[in-house]
């Protein structure tokens, strides 16, 4: 027996309280090395962000999240991904200034490969604790594929009001998407 | 700001079904899936997903999973995705599956995907050939059908 479902309209019900709400979204029209959301609302418990970008280079670069303009070295982070073969993990602690989860990876194609970059940021608001990250990460065409997860935690006391997407040395292309959530709770 | 999480369809299967098809889907920027109570009335190892209603519609997939000790991953250029899940928990029910997927094709023109699943943990990302958009997304368990029970939803996100 087969199911097919055509969606007319919103079904299901809609819920009788906003709890996921558009805060920002950014495409690009320029090249550019660092996408940022600045004053963010702190009325949301967590945020979550979703990039579907492309690069610059011709190598795999990493990019990072920065939060609140903060350069001092008071962040540690992780990621565990695959290429295909068996999957491999790495942590930075320590010494890391910024966020360091995903990796985009571009291998000659014309305009660079489109990758999809997302995660959450738990309890921003807060300035009682410090500030955790999880996130998930792929790019895939033949020949060039990864999967990933990453991790960081932030130990900032104060409620985060900007997140910087940056690279060292790369840029964002041109028609890559940025969009900012905030999501209550 | 925008509340931009909208359900578009939820179905809970009231008899077994050899595959679930969400048809006419309008364009977001970004879909949720998620399935839950997945059971397979035969033995399977495998969800199977078709975009456009196209077993043959270019797709590239790389997936890793674990098992407890053992990791292991691959990549496939076929035209589906596929999510591996232990049979185990097919078999009970009790296997769960969402998956994010981006629907850029404004100016970019690929969807991308996001999944995991319990019973073995699995993450897999898996894009289209540019230039195609999604307007339906076909479920399959490969030789094997959905049982009762069986619950997909999808929601359309801004």
């Amino acid at each position: 027996m087969l199911i097919p479902l055509g969606i007319l309209a919103a079904s299901g019900g809609v819920p009788a309280k906003p709890a996921f709400d558009l805060i920002q979204s950014t495409t690009l029209s320029v090249n550019t090395r660092t996408v940022a959301f600045n004053n963010i609302p702190q009325t949301y418990r967590h945020l979550q962000f979703v990039a579907t970008a492309k690069v610059d280079g011709g190598a795999i670069v990493r990019a990072q999240l920065r939060i609140n303009g903060d350069n001092n070295p008071s962040a540690a982070a992780g990621s565990l991904g695959s290429f295909g073969g068996a999957p491999a993990g790495e942590i930075l602690t320590g010494f890391e200034s910024w966020i360091r989860t995903a990796q985009f990876i571009n291998a000659g194609f014309s305009g660079g490969i489109q990758a999809n970059w997302q995660g959450t940021l738990l309890d921003y608001s807060l300035t009682a604790k410090g500030k955790s990250f999880i996130s998930r990460e792929g790019v895939a065409v033949p020949t060039v594929e990864r999967v990933g997860l990453g991790f960081g935690y932030k130990d900032l006391s104060s409620a985060v009001t900007s997140l910087e997407f940056y690279f060292d040395f790369n840029s964002w292309l041109s028609g890559s998407t940025f969009s900012l959530y905030g999501i209550k709770g | 700001m925008t509340n931009t999480f909208t359900p578009l369809a939820n179905t809970t299967l009231a008899v077994a079904a050899s595959q679930i098809t969400f048809g006419n889907i309008p364009f977001y920027r970004r879909y949720y899936v998620v399935a839950d109570n997945l059971l397979a009335v035969t033995t399977a190892v495998a969800l199977r997903v078709i975009f456009n209603n196209n077993p043959n519609l270019g797709v590239t997939n790389v997936r890793a999973w674990g098992t407890g000790s053992v990791v292991s991953a691959d990549v496939t250029n076929l035209g589906f995705m596929e999510t591996s899940i232990a049979t185990s928990t097919l078999a009970s029910g009790r296997a769960s599956w969402q998956a994010d997927i981006v629907a850029n094709g404004h100016s970019l023109g690929v969807n991308a995907f996001l999944s995991r699943s319990n019973g073995r943990a699995e993450f897999t990302y898996g894009r289209l050939n540019d230039g195609v958009t999604m307007n339906a997304i076909t479920f399959q368990l490969p030789g094997s059908n959905f049982g009762i029970g069986t619950n997909f939803a999808i929601y359309g996100i801004i």
